[in-house]
């Protein structure tokens, strides 16, 4: 699942979601709200708090590492552009290290 | 063949007797270590190179023997400069004599001694060099001027993937219990090339910079000579470009890195490293959690002072005229009977948000997170230690009349009373035949 910090995927960000929270709070610590009002704005509290957490969490039967493949990045942004000549023949110098001494 | 004709081995005897007479017994050579290995025997050999600096090929080369009879007093001289070794790429000052191994024709230095401060200081001003230059241009801070994500979960990871690094900065990410994902660029972060294989690994996922919300650059401890890399100028001013934070981990006890200096957070390990990562992270957490903690608050104090202001309007409703006070009071009825409903559900779902975060807020956050857990099964154990079943199963039982009220004291009751009495495994129904009433 992306976790994105920004809208630009679409989804709320963590810092929107924050700033829309504090606003709530905000109105709640302010003046007497029509009740109508406050149950709007519990909901909406409800759905953002809801949001954060279960993006930030792993799911506890979620068995996978944390490790993903590069290209997985890569196609979630649509695929990139190939590298150039040089960094071709670095990739394979670098494929090249295995049984090296590592650190 | 009137002209003298020599054998190899004379040839050879020959030039080292001329080589022996033109060099001072014990000369002084500087270059970098390449090819180091060492024999069964226990000698070690390497070539010094000189190389061009412009285009770092070598442009002369001398074979070192180090015998295993000198190296004794070698490894004592390294061991007075911290983190200063021979290895392959270092720069060293050595000392020895010339000598041509007849059998192969082969000229070399037979190593007898090093300069361990030269290797420290090449390493020190070449990293001085590059550090002001950058500052010269302004570049020292400019990774720090991207913010790191509230909630940094996407990262970037420049290592070795087989190394310790790799596993102390995964490990503690996944301890966490937060969702985060590594996406590794695998290079090796030591030698020649090191510093070329980070630029091009930086490169890899400055490309792909959108989808990620920092990149971690992380190596485990070595000497000075190993993490040279991390002073080049080539990876500083990756680091520099790269458009998003850059949080670095080498592991170092003395000084800090050029890499270090350029990056918009620098850790001493890679597992401090992650813990900047988990810790913003966990500040946003706990922020979400004092907004939740305020909201339920409010959302309670809220309705009842709309409960409290419709009872007012009630009270007031009923001094007011007969047709006006019915009229006013089917209206307060309807918005009492509203009130409740929307403040009951409003505080109901408000508590079951909290009730939810903090269920959530138990499976993440790892070690900071369980000793919230705790506490909060303190509290369940002080709260079940009130529940009146388990005081039931002390000894203790609940009396109650025949109108169901519970019986406190002795003095209301009279004989021929029925009592019903409360046990933890049932009940009990009795009358009263005497009473014997104390003063309170």
């Amino acid at each position: 699942m992306s976790t994105p910090n920004d809208d630009a995927g679409g989804e709320l960000g963590y810092a929107e979601a924050m700033t829309q929270l504090e606003g709530i709070l905000g109105e709640l610590e302010g003046d007497h709200l029509d009740v109508d009002v406050l149950a709007e704005r519990v909901r909406r509290a409800s759905e953002l708090i809801k949001l954060c957490r279960t993006r930030i969490s792993r799911a506890q039967d979620d068995v996978n590492r944390i490790v993903t493949d590069l290209e997985v990045f890569e196609s979630e942004l649509g695929g990139v552009a190939p590298a150039d000549g040089d960094e071709d023949e670095l990739e394979g110098d670098v494929a090249a290290h295995e049984g090296d001494e590592l650190f | 063949m009137d002209e003298p004709t020599l054998s190899v081995t004379e040839l050879n005897t020959t030039i080292r007797d001329a080589v022996r007479g033109a060099i001072p017994e014990n000369a002084w050579v500087r270059g970098e270590v390449q090819g180091f290995r060492e024999s069964r025997a226990g000698h070690v050999y390497f070539q010094l190179v000189e190389k061009d600096e412009r285009r770092n090929r070598v442009q002369a080369a001398l074979d070192v023997a180090l015998f295993r009879s000198h190296l004794m007093t070698v490894h004592a001289a390294l061991r007075k400069v911290p983190g200063v070794e021979l290895a392959d790429d270092v720069e060293v000052r050595v000392k020895g004599h010339i000598d041509v191994y007849p059998p192969t024709g082969r000229l070399q230095l037979i190593m007898t001694g090093i300069d361990p401060v030269f290797t420290a200081g090449a390493l020190a001003a070449n990293r001085d060099r590059v550090l002001r230059q950058l500052e010269a241009e302004g570049l020292l801070r400019a990774n720090g001027v991207h913010e790191l994500p509230e909630v940094p979960l996407r990262i970037g990871l420049v290592t070795s993937a087989a190394s310790a690094a790799y596993h102390d900065f995964v490990d503690e990410l996944d301890a966490s219990g937060f969702a985060f994902r590594v996406g590794v660029c695998d290079v090796r972060v030591q030698g020649a090339n090191a510093p070329r294989r980070v630029v091009w690994a930086l490169r890899r996922l400055a490309r792909i910079s959108s989808a990620l919300d920092a990149v971690v650059l992380v190596r485990g401890g070595g000497s000075r000579a190993d993490l040279a890399p991390f002073d080049s100028d080539d990876v500083a001013r990756a680091i520099v470009a790269m458009p998003l934070p850059v949080l670095t981990g080498i592991g170092h006890e003395i000084d800090r890195s050029v890499a270090d200096e350029v990056a918009h957070t620098a850790s001493k390990t890679p597992t401090a490293s992650a813990q900047v990562l988990v810790e913003r992270v966990m500040e946003f957490v706990y922020r979400l959690d004092d907004v939740s903690r305020g909201v339920v608050h409010n959302a309670r104090s809220n309705c009842a002072l709309a409960l409290r202001e419709l009872r007012d309007c009630a009270r007031r409703a009923r001094r007011g005229p007969p047709a006006a006070l019915a009229r006013e009071q089917a209206v307060v009825e309807r918005h009492r009977v509203r009130a409740e409903e929307l403040g009951t559900r409003t505080v109901k779902q408000a508590i079951a948000t909290l009730d939810g975060s903090e269920r959530t807020l138990s499976s993440a956050g790892g070690r900071l997170v369980r000793a919230e857990g705790r506490r909060l099964d303190a509290s369940a154990a002080r709260l079940r230690a009130l529940d009146p079943t388990r005081v039931l199963e002390r000894g203790y039982t609940i009396t109650r009349d025949r109108d169901g009220q519970v019986v406190k004291r002795a003095a209301p009751l009279s004989t021929g009373d029925r009592l019903l009495t409360e046990f933890a495994d049932g009940t009990a129904a009795s009358v009263v035949q005497d009473v014997d009433k104390r003063e309170p």
